[in-house]
């Protein structure tokens, strides 16, 4: 298991993670597989969503 | 496959099942992977959170109330749609990490079964996944 550290600094907001999880991937050597993402709070989540305004593949 | 029963007292309820999952990876000596905790009810979900205070699971299931009402525009005959659109918003699903034979959850998070149709005796499918 991985631990990443998130640091907020607004009551709500929401933290792009992908590069952060792209270098995990990448660091461990993962190949094929899924990642289980787990927020292990009780006022926070995980999601994906558009994060990106340019639209090269459409939305 | 494992499988939990979970017995509920009220129509709608968040039932801790923490115990009863960390009980089942010592019995199996499950280590290293993952659990998906699967819900075969369509009134029912799997969610994780706040165990510590009481009340925030009374917040939540209070304020679910609010957001989709026992009555309303509904067409389904049986009566329970908004048991329904409840379970649809939580999901039917979750899934936890297991390390080291522990159950990794946050300081303060539980695992619970919801209930939004209830009383009634329900089952809580367990599947652990190896890594």
């Amino acid at each position: 298991m991985e631990i990443l550290e998130i640091r907020t600094r607004e009551r709500e907001e929401l933290i792009d993670v992908t590069g952060a999880v792209r270098k995990a991937v990448r660091e461990n050597g993962w190949t094929d597989g899924a990642l289980l993402l787990y927020c292990p709070h009780t006022t926070g989540a995980v999601t994906v969503k558009m994060g990106d305004m340019q639209y090269p593949e459409g939305d | 496959m494992e499988t939990l029963q979970v017995q509920t007292h009220s129509r709608e309820e968040m039932v801790d099942v923490t115990r009863a999952i960390r009980h089942l990876i010592n019995e199996n000596e499950w280590s290293d992977g993952a659990l998906l905790l699967y819900c075969p009810h369509t009134t029912g979900a799997i969610t994780v959170n706040e165990g510590a205070d009481p009340d925030v699971v009374r917040d939540i299931t209070v304020n679910m109330n609010k957001l989709v009402p026992y009555r309303g525009d509904y067409h389904h005959a049986e009566g329970n749609s908004d048991a329904h659109i409840k379970s649809s918003m939580f999901g039917c699903d979750q899934m936890v990490i297991v390390e080291g034979g522990d159950l990794m959850l946050g300081t303060w998070q539980k695992i619970y079964f919801c209930e939004f149709d209830g009383p009634r005796t329900r089952k809580l499918w367990v599947r652990f996944l190896a890594s």
